[in-house]
């Protein structure tokens, strides 16, 4: 058990230490970590981690998931195909599945043994069984009518303002800019590169390492070893699969799961009220579109 | 090189659908600001300015591409962790991930057909490998490919 008090007193010598790498480094771009009140998260920590529990976020209120991401994607896809018929058009797109299709995010990195086991750090859905060619492409004088680049009268109906995939944006979106929603999805990355390097994290990647070693694999970190380009083509070794099962074994054991969970909520709740009318915006843009999709989508 | 990848591109596709290939580069009156049919289009700039480089199939790391065609804005610059936005000028989702292998570990951002986006605050400059999930073989295998 560590407490609050312990990471505040590192919390000092650890942003000098940060602010001494940013200077090394290349890049142009301010550290995540720049303006930011590290005391004030670390103070919301709780002293014990190993009593968090679940994987929710503040920022989640006002971002879509992935699934959610595609499920708008796919009413979009419908209001194209229905705004072609009425220029009578008839041409199935792409058959848009959100679960299937969606992004698993690994946001603490590997941590599921049995893909471990199966897949090492590969992504399963690379894997998965795909037809080759779903869905015809439209072709070109379809796409002018989607897009807008053909103007005037089709089936009797003028071409809408940026085509048919524009009267579906306007339609999903008051903005017309359906999606993602960016101030969130900013501040949530941000919270993950400034969580990253915390001193509980940072802890808690050292137990891991020593974990690894114990079995003979020598990482810095989690990242290190899934992002190690031996393990980047082709199907995984043995060898990757050995390195894949440690590392989520060694994750238990750390409690890396959740003192990242436990530091990035403290983070984000420091984020988040320099951004509250934004974030309230993005919060109702967000539940209009997917209220408005899943009214499609049925 | 431009229109070699979009030859090449086309003609996997004809070949896919009719088992033939395609002789000449067909006219493309699709293209959306610059971005040829059939592609996923990074462009160093936001509202898909400056130069932009063009893929026809997906790719686990965008390491080995520069973007190459249309304005002078970032010409040369590897597109890995450089582009401000993207047009998917092809009939299915893209998602574009945050880190290379298609492994949207930290985070990845999906765009619909025929449209186009500017990247949000952080996949801006954070754009390392990306596939259309919803189509098999080439188009979504993730392989580390150099399509410049």
């Amino acid at each position: 058990m560590v407490t609050s008090d312990r990471w505040r007193r590192r919390a000092g010598a650890f942003a000098a230490a940060v602010a001494a790498a940013a200077l090394a480094g290349c890049s142009a771009a301010p550290a995540a970590t720049s303006g930011f009140d590290l005391d004030a998260a670390l103070a919301k920590v709780p002293a014990d981690v190993s009593t968090v529990r679940g994987l929710d976020l503040p920022l989640d209120r006002s971002l879509l998931t992935p699934v959610e991401e595609l499920e708008v994607i796919k009413a979009r896809t419908t209001l194209i195909e229905r705004c072609l018929t009425a220029h009578g058009i008839g041409f199935a797109l792409e058959a848009v599945d959100p679960v299937r299709d969606a992004t698993k995010l690994r946001r603490h990195g590997l941590v599921d043994a049995g893909e471990a086991a199966t897949y090492g750090y590969r992504d399963p859905a690379v894997f998965a069984a795909r037809s080759e060619a779903p869905a015809r492409r439209p072709p070109p004088d379809v796409v002018s009518v989607i897009t807008g680049t053909r103007t005037g009268k089709v089936g009797g109906r003028d071409v809408p303002p940026g085509g048919c995939a524009g009267e579906a944006d306007r339609a999903i979106a008051p903005d017309a800019k359906p999606g993602q929603e960016p101030v969130s999805f900013g501040l949530s990355n941000r919270g993950y590169e400034i969580t990253r390097t915390t001193p509980p994290v940072a802890a808690a990647a050292t137990k891991w390492s020593r974990c690894m070693a114990e079995a003979g694999f020598r990482y810095d970190g989690p990242d290190a070893a899934m992002n190690d380009p031996a393990f980047s083509a082709g199907r995984a070794s043995a060898h990757e699969i050995a390195v894949a099962t440690q590392d989520v074994r060694c994750k238990e054991r750390a409690g890396w799961v959740p003192t990242w969970v436990a530091v990035e909520r403290a983070v984000q709740d420091v984020l988040i009220p320099q951004y509250a009318g934004d974030l309230a915006r993005e919060r109702q843009h967000k539940e209009r579109q997917l209220e408005v999709a899943r009214g499609i989508n049925g | 090189m431009r229109a070699k990848r979009v030859l090449t591109g086309l003609a996997a596709f004809v070949a896919v659908l009719t088992g033939t290939s395609l002789a000449a580069p067909a006219a493309s009156a699709a293209d959306l600001y610059g971005c040829p049919d059939f592609n996923l289009c990074f462009y160093f700039n936001s509202g898909f300015e400056g130069a932009f480089a063009n893929y026809a199939y997906s790719d686990g790391n965008l390491d080995n591409e520069v973007f190459r065609w249309g304005g002078t804005n970032g010409r040369g610059v590897q597109v890995k962790n450089n582009a401000a936005s993207v047009i998917n000028n092809e009939g299915w989702t893209a998602t574009v991930y945050y880190n290379s292998g298609c492994n949207g570990s930290v985070a990845s951002q999906s765009f619909g057909m025929y449209g186009g986006h500017d990247f949000t605050a952080t996949m801006k400059n954070n754009n390392a490998s990306f596939k259309w999930p919803s189509v098999g073989g080439l188009f979504s295998d993730c392989g580390n490919r150099d399509q410049d």
